[in-house]
């Protein structure tokens, strides 16, 4: 008889696999994939809106290998739906990069997570670790462009330029982490219980127990002068159905930020169908708080004008909340670019790319001249169009004789325009500025470009100009390669 | 299981009404917020506006837990005009139309875009009702229409829920009577806009804006100067 020999596992105890979002498709968050990998792992953690991390120590014991956990964990994901990237490393920070760079699998080998990360750019670790854009901005500066290269600077360097961010950037430069993952209660982890008598049906309720129970924690770390880095919180039903979940954010939770994860928590539970696995299927009654990590407070002060209000932090967090609902790319702001075209010298740049909680890159993102040139000459002048018409429609532009107008050589309209005609209705055009022509890289022939704008203002019905009615409308008309559209309203 | 708060204000006052001889007939007590000192700052041309339209002795400026509509030619360029000033001043502005504004132009108006975000909400009644209860109450001023999918009903409860929880809403539809239906506070219809010509381009607009709503006593005509470059 043949004794088989257990296979040899990789079970280093920092070994972690961070499963990314990659699909801008709104209706999937960050709480749905979390509930969706409880199926696999006991307990997951959520990084940010886009991440989920867990060990793989007991995972691959269980399942035997790795190869065989990430094969589910994808597997699965794709039955539900979600279309993810999984990064398997001995850090944080390496896994969530390997997540991101995933098709869909991409594992980084053990130990060799410093090689894997000296070769990356440090301006992606505003993305992935929360690092300051001044920080970034400085190391670029210095001549520190790759993760490399800054861990080739002595940590006591980094820490005295830097302050404790220095020293976080050593740490994780050289592939370790500032918090490391774990999964299991700390001897000395602070732990909150509420019990309810009655077990409680209504989500809002269970919400309601656990906000007060999250304010008086934070609150009462902050007297101690600490952060929350860390925290469990988990449900248990009369039924013993448990939701179980970890919440980490490097820089220490507020109250409210908390509640609002937790709140997504519980709705992704309550969404399970009751016949799955991990389904919600009676009231809660025990809702248990467990602190794995903390932090140092470090001391803020606001500028004297500037700085951030309550009023910001509240915006924050409803922004943070709409995000995690609608998904990135449906939220967005303003960002100025320039450019000669009225209507898009302000674009919309999704807010999972800009720093909206820093006032001062807030400021520069939307300052014309700070990013990106102020003056662009050609630039349509007078009243900027309140109104973009996006997609553009197109219209024909008539002379009184039911001729098409156009724009000759020299800029001029060949004939006086009376007439728009937009999807099939006409409209009568009372008075019109221009046209304002522009032409820009005339000496490229793939990318020359050669418009000409024409404000004017219409009224539904037959030309009228002593009695102007309330379909009177103002709007911006562009000619582009011999073609009318609608670009802009007044409106 | 939570432990009651102690407001020290609110203790004072207690101990005040307390002493009172008719302290026997006060029941309840609670700290209240007058309408002046919930309102969001407005230019003084629309504070001119509102002046026209609301009762004398009422707050002015745009008052916390009210909601304002904007309808007719000009809707956006109105709402541009509107929250200028609370913009300007550090308010939040979440945008949850389906209408695109050319933010070139509210820059132009007067707003503050670092503090400006926008939300496509979708045309789905749960999309639609998740982001406004996401927002209000948090961000200072949020401003929305009515998408198809929503039933008036839904939007009248949302807004009110909004509103409760102490944010202005301002609405944009395409008629007044859309308004009156959800029961809109103050509304602003520009019934009619005078073009202004400044060195042979369009330079400004004058509005010409109907007030109207539950809290407008009588429908009052007023005109309202949109800022553009003829003023300099």
């Amino acid at each position: 008889m043949s004794v088989s020999k257990f296979p040899v596992l990789q079970m280093a105890d920092t070994r972690v696999a961070v499963v990314g979002l990659r699909n801008a498709d709104s209706s999937v968050t960050v709480h749905r994939l979390a509930q969706s990998l409880a199926e696999i792992v006991a307990l997951s953690e959520v990084v940010d809106d886009h991440h989920v991390l867990f060990g793989m120590k007991g995972p691959v014991r269980f399942f035997g290998g790795e190869e065989e956990v990430v094969r589910r964990v994808v597997r699965l994901c794709r039955h539900d739906g979600i279309d993810v990237g999984v990064g398997v490393a001995d850090s944080r920070l390496a896994a969530m990069w390997a997540a991101s760079m995933a098709q869909p699998v991409h594992r980084v080998p053990v130990d060799g997570t410093a090689t894997f990360l000296a070769p990356l750019p440090v301006s992606d670790l505003a993305r992935f670790a929360h690092v300051g854009s001044d920080t970034l901005s400085l190391l670029s500066r210095l001549g520190l462009g790759t993760l490399g290269a800054v861990a080739g600077v002595p940590r006591a360097s980094l820490s005295d330029r830097f302050g404790p961010d220095g020293d976080a950037l050593a740490v994780l430069c050289a592939g370790g982490d500032v918090h490391l993952p774990r999964f299991d209660a700390p001897p000395d982890a602070e732990v909150v219980v509420c019990e309810f008598d009655d077990p409680l049906d209504d989500l809002d309720a269970v919400l309601r127990g656990i906000a007060d129970a999250l304010h008086r924690l934070i609150e009462d770390h902050v007297h101690r002068g600490l952060v929350v880095c860390r925290i469990a919180v988990s449900f248990v039903t009369e039924h013993d159905d448990i939701c179980a979940r970890v919440w980490y954010h490097p820089e220490g939770f507020g109250a409210g930020a908390l509640v609002e994860r937790v709140r997504g928590q519980l709705e992704a539970w309550s969404a399970v169908r009751s016949t799955s696995f991990g389904a919600l299927t009676a009231g809660v009654s025990r809702i248990v708080l467990e602190v794995h990590d903390t932090a140092p407070r470090r001391a803020h002060q606001p500028g004297l004008w500037g700085g951030r209000s309550e009023a910001d932090r509240a915006a924050h967090r409803a922004v943070a909340r709409v995000r995690s609902l609608v998904g990135d790319q449906r939220v967005t702001v303003p960002e100025w670019r320039g450019g000669r075209d009225p209507l898009h010298q302000y674009v919309a740049t999704s807010v999972a790319l800009v720093d909206i909680e820093d006032p001062a890159a807030a400021r520069r993102r939307v300052t014309p001249g700070e990013m990106h040139p102020a003056r662009w000459n050609g630039v349509l002048a007078g009243l900027a169009p309140s109104v973009c018409v996006d997609p553009p429609v197109g219209v024909e532009v008539l002379d009184s004789h039911g001729r098409p107008v156009a724009v000759n050589g020299r800029h001029l309209l060949t004939a006086v325009p009376c007439r728009v005609t937009v999807q099939g209705a006409s409209w009568s055009i009372l008075q019109w500025w221009g046209p304002w022509p522009v032409e820009e890289r005339w000496w490229d022939p793939a990318r020359r470009r050669r418009v000409a704008h024409v404000q004017c203002i219409v009224a539904s019905g037959l030309p009228q100009p002593e009695s102007r009615s309330r379909n009177e409308e103002a709007w911006l008309l562009s000619l582009e390669q011999h073609a009318w559209w609608l670009v802009g309203t007044y409106g | 299981m939570s432990l009651p708060r102690v407001n020290p204000a609110l203790q004072r006052v207690q101990q005040a009404v307390g002493n009172h001889r008719y302290a026997h007939r006060v029941s309840t007590l609670a700290v209240a917020t007058l309408a002046d000192a919930r309102t969001l700052p407005v230019s003084p041309d629309i504070d001119r506006v509102l002046r026209a339209g609301l009762v004398s002795g009422c707050a002015h400026g745009l008052v916390r837990g009210r909601t304002y509509g904007c309808s007719g030619v000009a809707a956006v360029s109105c709402v541009a005009t509107l929250l200028r000033e609370a913009s300007a001043t550090g308010s939040w502005i979440a945008w949850c139309a389906a209408v695109s504004p050319n933010w070139r132009a509210m820059a132009d108006t007067g707003w503050a875009l670092d503090r400006v975000v926008q939300v496509d909400c979708g045309s789905s009644r749960d999309g639609w009702v998740g982001c406004l209860d996401a927002l209000a109450g948090e961000i200072d001023i949020v401003v929305v229409d009515m998408p198809a999918g929503v039933s008036l009903r839904d939007a009248q409860l949302v807004i009110d829920r909004a509103v409760r929880r102490g944010g202005v809403v301002v609405v944009l539809a395409p008629s007044p009577e859309v308004h009156a239906r959800l029961g809109v506070d103050v509304v602003f219809d520009v019934v009619r806009v005078h073009y202004v010509t400044h060195h042979a381009h369009l330079g400004g607009q004058v509005m010409d804006i109907r007030m109207q709503g539950r809290r407008v006593p009588v429908a009052t005509d007023v005109r309202l100067e949109v800022p553009g470059v003829a003023d300099g």
